[in-house]
């Protein structure tokens, strides 16, 4: 499936960039991923036995070693296409790996790799089940769900966000170093256009459970609005891997729409 | 029986979707938040209800008896080259900065004895403590200044650390 090529070349691009940041020495033990510290926060994981296996697994070069694992995992599941047993013995490894990374460091973290959790368990669940039982759509349809649920919510609490109604909000995120682009603060100056970008953001996330409501051209407009979006987000404030890892389950709802709003 | 693995996948599938709905209920939030080690619940509120529109620069000096190193700003890299669009490695850094300053701005009811010992804290003076790699002076401090880029230029100082002894 195309999606799980996609969701695995995420994960390869991913895991080099993790690789790069290791290279660099971010995560060695007087940086900010210091696991030395991290490792020693409070609650039942950090204590006992599995604080021994924590930090066995999260020593330097084991980390690196997971990180590398990850990666030849990503790309075995790009070149399998027959075993799907195979596939999904991977997806369910690189599913574990994201979990043992979301322990390994909290901060740091962001949507990319919450929708990359969904997507391994969505498609690692799709190709345990028998080809034949029409449940093996459980997990496609798991992934759709959560997307879904995530355009809303974030709609519902722009919604009621004044600063987002008001249309300063998109303003303030391009002024700022981190995630904006504030030589570009220029085309928002003019309210009309800041205004019409936070309404159409809200609107859009809003309505896009309706999506499977919507007809034939306007259920694709709507997703290809989604690929603008998402596409705007990596140029204006660098979320290369936010967009690629929202972009991989598109096909995802093609395809749903397809078989479910206008089967062939 | 080759049904089964599909039905109980399904049910766990179901189950973990149902949960990421709860999240957003006043009365299962929190239950949730604490529960979930693995931060497998998913946030979806990306960039609301309030927008990130905030800026944070960390500053640090050291000292001794009879010196004073000026205020020195800690780089996260270079500026965003035109490519970050596809290749952004260092937006995880910059972000693992900004939570951590998040974490400790935000941080409800902890005391100045609890705060030092907070892993945000610890880690960011970590990251101090090998900036000053072997620099005149015993002692050092940080400090996390936040600008509003929207409303003014003003760097703003929010939190300043105690005084520790380079190590």
């Amino acid at each position: 499936m195309l999606t799980t090529i996609c969701v695995a070349f995420t994960i390869v691009f991913m895991s080099v960039e993790y690789l790069y940041l290791i290279y660099k020495r971010r995560f060695s033990r007087d940086t900010f991923f210091s696991w030395e510290i991290s490792g020693a926060g409070e609650g039942w994981l950090y204590s006992g036995w599995r604080a021994r296996i924590l930090n066995y697994i999260f020593d330097g070069n084991k980390f690196t070693s997971i990180i590398i694992l990850r990666l030849l995992l990503a790309v075995l599941v790009m070149i399998i296409s027959e075993n799907r047993l195979l596939i999904s013995g991977c997806l369910f490894m690189l599913f574990f790996i994201s979990c043992l990374l979301n322990l390994r460091h909290t901060h740091g973290r962001d949507g990319a790799d919450e929708v990359i959790l969904i997507a391994l368990l969505g498609l690692a669940s799709y190709y345990v089940i028998d080809k034949t039982s029409i449940l093996r759509w459980v997990g496609p349809g798991f992934i759709v769900a959560q997307l879904t649920l995530s355009y809303f919510i974030s709609g519902i609490y722009k919604l009621k966000s004044g600063t987002w109604r008001n249309g300063s909000a998109v303003n303030k995120v391009i002024a700022t170093v981190i995630y904006g682009k504030p030589e570009m603060q220029f085309v928002l100056k003019y309210k009309p256009t800041a205004l019409f970008l936070c309404w159409l953001i809200i609107i859009w996330e809003c309505t896009f459970p309706m999506l499977f409501l919507f007809p034939q051209p306007v259920c694709f407009i709507w997703l290809g609005l989604g690929v603008l979006f998402h596409l705007s987000m990596a140029v204006i404030m660098g979320l290369n891997t936010f967009m690629f890892a929202f972009l991989s389950a598109y096909p995802l709802f093609f395809l749903l729409l397809s078989k479910i709003r206008f089967p062939i | 029986m080759s049904e089964i693995p599909g039905i109980l996948l399904g049910f766990v599938l179901a189950l973990y979707f149902i949960i990421s709905i709860m999240k957003y209920l006043p009365f299962a939030q929190k239950w949730i938040d604490r529960t979930d080690k693995l931060t497998l619940v998913p946030t979806w509120t990306f960039f609301a209800p309030e927008p990130n529109g905030t800026d944070f620069y960390l500053f640090f000096r050291v000292f001794s008896d009879d010196f004073q190193s000026p205020w020195r700003l800690a780089e996260f890299g270079k500026k965003r080259a035109w490519y970050s669009f596809i290749w952004n490695p260092n937006r995880r850094h910059r972000k693992a900065f900004f939570d951590l300053c998040q974490l400790i701005l935000t941080q409800p009811g902890e005391s100045g004895e609890e705060m030092l010992f907070g892993v945000p804290y610890l880690l960011i003076l970590n990251h101090v403590n090998n900036l000053c790699g072997r620099e005149l002076g015993e002692l050092v401090q940080f400090t996390i200044a936040r600008k509003v880029p929207s409303q003014s230029d003003k760097l703003s100082h929010v939190f300043i650390s105690n005084t520790h002894q380079l190590s």
